[in-house]
């Protein structure tokens, strides 16, 4: 497969923003452009999620014929990185799969697994090693077990409600965590991004 | 990023609900009731957007795997074959679907009707529903009503098409992914009320069913599909996730 060196994040943005755009047209070349600048961060995202290498080969497949298809109503004007689009659109197509197949509901909430995976990778671009240690750095200030909560939403398509099960605590109670480590997440999000 | 455009200072409340619907934290109602808000409120729609885009970070912690060829090969099929015709004509008025939704529900019945029209077996073109909407309007046309239902994703998954009168409903697929050994099915959502089942829907094709319900006040009822047994639900309620809602609208 093509390898895409960029030199920094930005450049890595505009090329997916101009592939994308060409996808939208119907170009089949700029949709090759998008896999291979995409699908190996997608599949990980897919695997992490799924745990099955078959479901998440499935998955990943969708998302692009999902590209294919939607590119057009990507909008770079609104602010959203193209690889934001993306990660989201593979995250969310791959808990749908996951909630359909209920395979989450017998999973355990994984205090351990649900920690980041990797340190920032070496050929990370810049504009993905920013975010993440941003990510990274507000995670870290909450309590370890509600960053894991958050984790296990975002990775294992938990609910309040399954979270609460799992952690053998009142709805209500989960409810606030959450909200709190949300709020939490935020304000140190847009008060800290510039610092980094 | 920092020159995102984030979300104008949401209401704290309205903020953490955007955050909630990001991560997915929410079921049932409380859930369809936040999609609705996000079909309708653009700003509440940027506010989730804004959300998603914070949260995404987290896919950064996953190491990169290299998928096997066969996935490429896999979407080339599906992308040469054409796919639905529904998808490309949605992917060109996606957005300003969207933004009409709330005000201009003649637009999204319009392209509504487009969508089902091309993708719609045989059996469909006698029926009272598609043929006197397709090529004139006719005064029947005022009572057909449209739910474009869509997922946490904000895509649209299926598209149905009511009739209250003839109690006709017809339910396409749009952006629907395939899941094996099961089968997707329509629910209508009253106020306040429990689901009532409509019929099961396809994941390939348009599916026109005639259902005994009474629809009360369909302007504040929601369609809703669910993933359930192949069959359909056991229970008669809904067993399975709900991959997507939508308001019905008057044409």
């Amino acid at each position: 497969m093509e390898r895409w060196i960029f030199v920094d994040g930005e450049t890595e943005r505009q090329a997916l923003v101009t592939a994308l755009a060409g996808v939208a047209r119907g170009d089949q070349a700029a949709l090759r452009r998008v896999y291979d600048q995409t699908s190996a961060k997608l599949f990980g995202v897919c695997l992490r999620i799924l745990k099955d290498r078959a479901e998440a080969e499935d998955v990943l497949q969708d998302v692009y014929v999902t590209v294919w298809r939607r590119a057009g109503s990507f909008d770079s004007s609104r602010g959203v990185s193209p690889i934001t689009w993306l990660a989201t659109l593979a995250r969310n197509r791959a808990i749908d799969r996951l909630r359909a197949s209920k395979a989450h509901l017998s999973r355990p909430i994984e205090l351990v697994a649900e920690t980041p995976d990797i340190a920032p990778l070496a050929d990370a671009t810049l504009e993905q090693d920013q975010t993440q240690r941003r990510l990274t750095h507000c995670l870290d200030q909450l309590e370890p077990d509600h960053a894991a909560y958050v984790r296990s939403a975002f990775f294992g398509g938990h609910t309040y409600q399954t979270l609460a099960e799992a952690a053998a605590v009142p709805l209500g109670t989960m409810k606030s965590w959450i909200r709190r480590s949300l709020l939490r997440l935020r304000s140190c999000l847009d008060e800290g991004g510039a610092a980094l | 990023m920092s020159d995102d455009p984030r979300p104008p200072a949401a209401e704290h409340g309205d903020d953490l609900l955007a955050a909630e619907c990001a991560l997915g934290l929410l079921e049932g109602f409380e859930r369809d009731a936040a999609e609705r808000r996000r079909l309708r409120e653009p700003g509440f729609d940027r506010a989730v957007e804004g959300w998603e885009d914070r949260l995404a970070g987290l896919t950064d912690e996953v190491a990169p795997v290299a998928p096997p060829a066969q996935v490429w090969t896999g979407v080339l099929k599906q992308v040469e074959s054409g796919g639905a015709v529904v998808e490309l004509r949605l992917r060109r008025s996606l957005a300003a679907w969207r933004a009409a939704a709330a005000s201009a529900g003649a637009i999204a019945a319009a392209l509504a009707v487009a969508l089902v029209w091309p993708h719609t077996p045989a059996p469909l073109s006698g029926g009272p529903l598609v043929a006197s909407t397709a090529e004139h309007a006719q005064p029947a046309l005022e009572q057909v009503m449209t739910a474009r239902m869509v997922g946490a994703t904000g895509p649209t998954v299926f598209v149905a098409v009511v009739d209250p009168q003839s109690h006709v409903i017809v339910v396409t697929p749009a952006t629907v992914s395939v899941t094996k050994g099961r089968s997707p099915e329509l629910w209508l959502i009253p106020a306040g009320g429990k689901p009532i089942a409509l019929g099961l829907a396809a994941f390939g094709r348009s599916v026109r069913l005639n259902p005994d319900v009474q629809i009360g006040d369909p302007t504040r009822a929601i369609l809703a599909v669910s993933m359930e047994p192949l069959g359909g639900s056991p229970t008669g309620q809904p067993t399975g996730p709900v991959v997507a809602t939508g308001a019905l609208e008057r044409t």
